[in-house]
């Protein structure tokens, strides 16, 4: 179980059985993309929804799998990337002194003033994860969102 | 006579069984031919190893899950499977010792199917005994035999081809004057060209004869087209869009006068899923209020958590849309006949649950016959809409909902809520000074009453909406 922050409030994250590979990302890492391909369900781009079981262990930690947890009645897959925004210059500043000697590696990839967005240099959707828990938790940011894709039953 | 035993929320269910040969033919769907109960059997056959008997409910309350409506009756026919929720895998391997099950397919959110095995002589009595001590072992959230249901649908005959009855409800079938007084309401405007209203879905057919005049603005942040067409049976935003402001002699929106934004935000998955990326949608939202000067944002979506960055899209499309008298957003409550999810529960949008042609709530039971859906509801449940057998416009060719251009059978609260935001539109045709709290407020006070009451309802929000009613009192400020 993780978890994330909206509108102040704790939403949790159940832990599932499936991982999201970006089969590029895989492919230039050597792993076989063919077998995954042939097993997961297509979301967007060359993302794609594979049992956990199905991925070669050699990906394991690394930038070809975004964790997929569930919530809400959806799958909510978690990108490598966390928008902010601060509220004041000030705080903008707080974030990126935060972002600056936190234990996660970030990129700033944009920055309008108090509008930032964030990357960690590991690609990792779990590391966007903790970057917006960690900025929530002691900067306290009017938002500060990891990217979700969801997948949620058809309208 | 054999009987099946089951659980359905903690209750044992009983269910009778008959014999294929005794079995009453099934009601046909509309314009089929009925055909013999060994034939409908044969073809239920080719989907899954299915015993020959099947079931009809016996009439006693809570004692079977088949049901009586008014367009016929449905039958249930049990397999040899066993549909377990909220599994672990420790159960699924007991009840393959205890009944040497095999696991036949994993769905999503836990649900594993097991299968009795082939060689067992008695493979329903296997699944549903498997199904009851598995419930009773209390280590599952439901299990139960996999049932296959022969659903017949509502005779379209008793619907014209030509009917929005919808937009002025005639009482085929239903009550008269059931509908959202269209006709009453154009009296006073058919809808402003200056007043945008933007559906956000899975892209709107934008070439469509009577939408392409009424389109003005698009955005595809999904795939990044130059336009905001659909992908291949991605019909849903399409149809939202004819409800709107479809232009037609035949088929008309509520507010035909007014002009459609079209963003496409989402696509279908290849399980009749929806995938949608947070980021882009509330883009795609600030875009519709922005850019595109959206005075209403029609979202016939939603389900999963919430997310701060559509919040506060949502929020400052309220805030700075219009400059600064804020555009409507109008949200779809859902579809699930549970409480109302994520953004259907935010404060300061219009929530939309869906009626029927009889002025009633939406339920699984209601007259409409449509048993497989219902109207979310809650605190935050603003207003109803038709959401029933709902004519409107259908992606070009063969591909959609129907053959042509136009479909007769869209449904959900996705139906109702695009009736909802061209209410506000023809509102803010009629007096553009209103601030967008000012629009709901309208819209939702000046909804007629479908339960006695005068009150706000957790079931009804304040009543099926009437558009006549909302541009008089938008006239009166």
């Amino acid at each position: 179980v993780s978890h994330y922050f909206a509108a102040g409030e704790r939403v949790e994250l159940d832990a599932t059985d499936d991982v999201a590979v970006d089969l590029d990302v895989a492919a230039s890492l050597g792993a076989d993309t063919v077998p995954l391909e042939a097993l997961g369900t297509p979301l967007r781009g060359r993302l794609v929804l594979v049992a956990s079981a199905d991925v070669p262990g050699s990906l394991d930690g690394t930038a070809a799998l975004q964790p997929v947890y569930r919530a809400g009645g959806a799958l909510v897959v978690v990108l490598p990337e966390v928008r902010v925004e601060a509220g004041s210059l000030a705080m903008a500043q707080a974030v990126r002194d935060c972002v600056g000697a936190g234990p996660v590696p970030v990129h700033v990839v944009r920055d309008d003033g108090d509008l930032m967005t964030l990357r960690p240099a590991s690609g990792r959707g779990a590391d966007a994860l903790d970057v917006a828990n960690l900025l929530h938790d002691e900067v306290g940011p009017l938002m500060a969102q990891p990217r979700f894709l969801r997948i949620t039953p058809r309208p | 006579m054999r009987v099946l035993e089951y659980y359905v929320g903690g209750t044992l269910h009983r269910l009778r069984l008959r014999s294929a040969s005794r079995m009453a033919a099934p009601v046909p769907a509309s314009g089929q031919k009925s055909g013999p109960p060994g034939r409908l059997l044969g073809e239920l056959q080719g989907q899954s190893r299915v015993q020959a008997v099947t079931a009809l409910p016996d009439g006693k309350p809570g004692s079977s899950v088949a049901a009586t409506n008014r367009y016929g009756t449905q039958a249930v026919v049990p397999t040899e499977s066993v549909a377990v929720d909220g599994s672990r895998v420790a159960e699924v391997t007991w009840a393959r010792k205890r009944f040497g099950l095999v696991v036949v397919r994993e769905g999503r959110q836990g649900k594993v199917l097991l299968q009795a095995p082939p060689d067992t002589p008695d493979p329903l009595a296997v699944a549903a005994l498997a199904s009851r001590e598995l419930v009773e072992r209390g280590k599952v959230g439901a299990a139960h035999p996999n049932f296959l249901r022969v659903v017949t649908r509502p005779a379209a005959s008793m619907v014209s081809v030509h009917d929005q009855w919808a937009l002025d409800n005639a009482g085929r079938p239903g009550v008269t004057g059931a509908d959202v007084h269209a006709l009453a309401a154009w009296t006073v405007t058919i809808g402003s060209p200056s007043v945008r209203i933007a559906v956000l879905d899975e892209g709107v057919d934008s070439s469509h004869p009577l939408l392409k005049d009424a389109v003005v603005a698009e955005l595809d942040v999904v795939d990044g087209h130059t336009h905001a067409r659909p992908d291949g049976n991605d019909a849903h935003g399409t149809a939202c869009a004819g409800i709107v402001a479809a232009q037609g002699d035949d088929l008309r929106g509520l507010a035909p006068g007014c002009r459609l934004v079209a963003a496409r935000i989402a696509k279908s998955g290849s399980d009749d899923s929806w995938i949608f990326d947070d980021f882009d949608t509330a883009d795609a939202i600030d875009w519709a209020w922005d850019d595109a000067a959206a005075d209403v944002l029609s979202n016939s979506w939603g389900g999963g958590p919430p997310v701060d960055v559509i919040i506060r899209a949502f929020a400052r499309a309220r805030a700075k849309g219009r400059k600064g008298k804020g555009s409507v957003v109008v949200v779809a409550a859902g579809n699930e006949q549970a409480p109302v999810g994520f953004p259907g529960n935010l404060q300061g949008i219009l929530t939309v649950g869906a009626s029927n042609q009889w002025d009633e709530r939406k339920t699984k039971t209601s007259k409409d016959g449509e048993d497989w859906w219902g109207s979310n509801h809650g605190p935050s449940l603003d207003v109803m809409a038709p959401g029933v057998a709902i004519r409107t416009t259908d992606i070009a060719g063969g591909k959609g909902y129907a053959r042509g251009d136009v479909t007769n059978r869209f449904n959900g609260t996705s139906s109702a809520t695009p009736f909802v935001a061209a209410a506000c539109g023809l509102v803010l045709s009629v007096n553009g000074t209103l601030g967008e709290a000012k629009v709901r407020e309208i819209v939702a006070h000046s909804a007629d009453r479908i339960t006695g009451g005068t009150k706000h309802s957790n079931l009804v929000g304040w009543g099926r909406l009437n558009a006549y009613a909302a541009v008089r009192a938008a006239r009166r400020g």
